[in-house]
């Protein structure tokens, strides 16, 4: 993008800006800076260029309730990141954070989080910034310039299929089932709960919200409430591996799996078999920042309950064969290949998944 | 008398190019000059709103692209 756009303020939208009742204030209000000057310079010292980031400060007087819960959103606070470190680290999940861990996580990857007008009136500043509708507020958030600017490498490219050789999710319609058709305002502002992480968020989707369980749909009667929904109507999805801090980033090549295996945490998802989807974490992925090994690493599982945005009615799970009937044993039950194995795990990793794995007598062979 | 038309002639021919030129002059220097470093500086002070509105001052004040990175990391 041009890098005068980002700033810019003109056409219908730039007029639409002005006249509006933020564009009505001054820009100094907001954005600091000097409001007359000789130079740019100078106009721009002192600038702040992301005002809600103190949103308390900045957005408190109209927005208070939304402040105020989104405060606490995991949106905002990345609460997942120090729940796992911690566990990994000390062994509980809310332990004692190292002070140079949260220094340097607010280095190098606290620009992720959100602030009010990542999503209402710019990209985000990790997808380099720039106005979306010349410094319009807008309400629901643009799926590609905001949503998919962060969630785009997963959730994006599979949602949109952009994945070689396999299909956009189903409930992909162009400017109708965006992302907020299931995603609601108040999940992403957060309902001023604190949240250890995301699965444990009360706003959540779930499929079983729009859909039931059908008649006669003996497949459905088989496995309803025991299979994750993913189990059979999701496509393989990308896994990752090996990121490290420091600046390196994700090391491993990432690759395309369909897994299915047992659910680790049935308080959050009351599901038997899940989904699971490899995560970038290692031993030393925090070695640049001092942390040398991770002593808990094993307590929870790198292979991780997901829910894949590629959802089809016909997959290779629930493909017919000839005779038009879901060939059970053929596609699922005597499929090694899509149940997470103990082959499948590499040697460093294998006391972590103890409990998601499927093992030869919990492995559901026959018809 | 034929001589002091013609004069007069050129002369107000001369003072309407030169007070042409000043114009055309003063409008292109009021905007902004390039300083020696590089950066630009006007001859009178803008607003925030004299700069952001205006695509021609905004182009030469930010010029390039400034693509995000390569999709690689999010969930």
């Amino acid at each position: 993008m041009e890098r005068w756009k980002k700033v810019a303020i003109v056409g219908s939208d730039g007029e639409a800006f002005l006249s509006s009742v933020h564009g009505n204030q001054s820009c100094v209000n907001c954005h600091g800076g000097k409001r007359e000057a000789a130079s740019m310079e100078e106009a721009h010292e002192g600038l702040i260029r992301n005002p809600s980031e103190n949103p308390e400060k900045y957005c408190n007087g109209c927005h208070a309730d939304i402040v105020s819960k989104h405060l606490t959103s995991i949106h905002r606070t990345q609460q997942g990141y120090f729940t796992f470190f911690s566990l990994r680290y000390d062994g509980t999940p809310h332990g004692v954070i190292p002070p140079d861990f949260t220094s340097e996580f607010n280095q190098e990857c606290g620009s992720c989080h959100t602030t009010c007008g990542q999503c209402h009136i710019s990209v985000p500043v990790t997808a380099r910034g720039g106005l979306v509708k010349a410094h319009n507020f807008y309400k629901t958030p643009d799926m590609t310039k905001n949503c998919t600017a962060c969630h785009g490498s997963r959730i994006g490219d599979e949602y949109l299929g952009k994945n070689e050789g396999l299909k956009a999710d189903v409930h992909w319609i162009p400017n109708f089932k965006t992302c907020d058709f299931c995603h609601t305002g108040r999940e992403m502002h957060g309902d001023g709960r604190e949240y250890d992480y995301k699965l444990q968020v009360r706003d959540m989707p779930a499929c079983e919200d729009c859909h039931n369980r059908g008649q006669n749909n003996s497949y459905h009667d088989m496995h309803w409430g025991k299979l994750s929904c993913s189990v059979c109507h999701s496509q393989p999805y990308r896994n990752c591996n090996s990121c490290h801090v420091g600046g390196e980033g994700i090391t491993g090549e990432p690759y395309f799996k369909f897994k299915i295996g047992k659910n680790s945490n049935p308080q959050d998802r009351s599901y038997q078999w899940v989904t699971l989807r490899h995560i970038p974490i290692a031993r030393d992925t925090y070695s640049a920042w001092g942390f040398s090994t991770l002593p808990f690493y094993d307590i929870m599982p790198t292979w991780k309950y997901t829910m894949p945005h590629n959802v089809q009615k016909i997959t290779p799970q629930t493909e017919p064969d000839s005779t038009a009937v879901i060939a059970c044993a053929g596609n699922c039950h005597n499929n090694e290949e899509i149940f997470l194995r103990p082959s499948d795990l590499d040697p460093g990793e294998v006391n972590a998944n103890g409990a998601v794995v499927v093992k030869d007598d919990e492995w559901p062979v026959g018809p | 008398m034929y001589k002091v038309k013609i004069f007069s002639f050129h002369l107000q021919r001369a003072f309407v190019l030169i007070i042409a030129g000043a114009i055309v002059l003063f409008l292109s220097c009021t905007d902004k000059s390039e300083k020696s470093d590089g950066s630009t500086a006007f001859t009178e002070k803008l607003t925030c709103e004299g700069c952001h509105t205006d695509q021609e001052v905004l182009q030469k004040l930010a010029p390039g692209i400034d693509e995000p990175p390569p999709s690689s990391g999010g969930g």
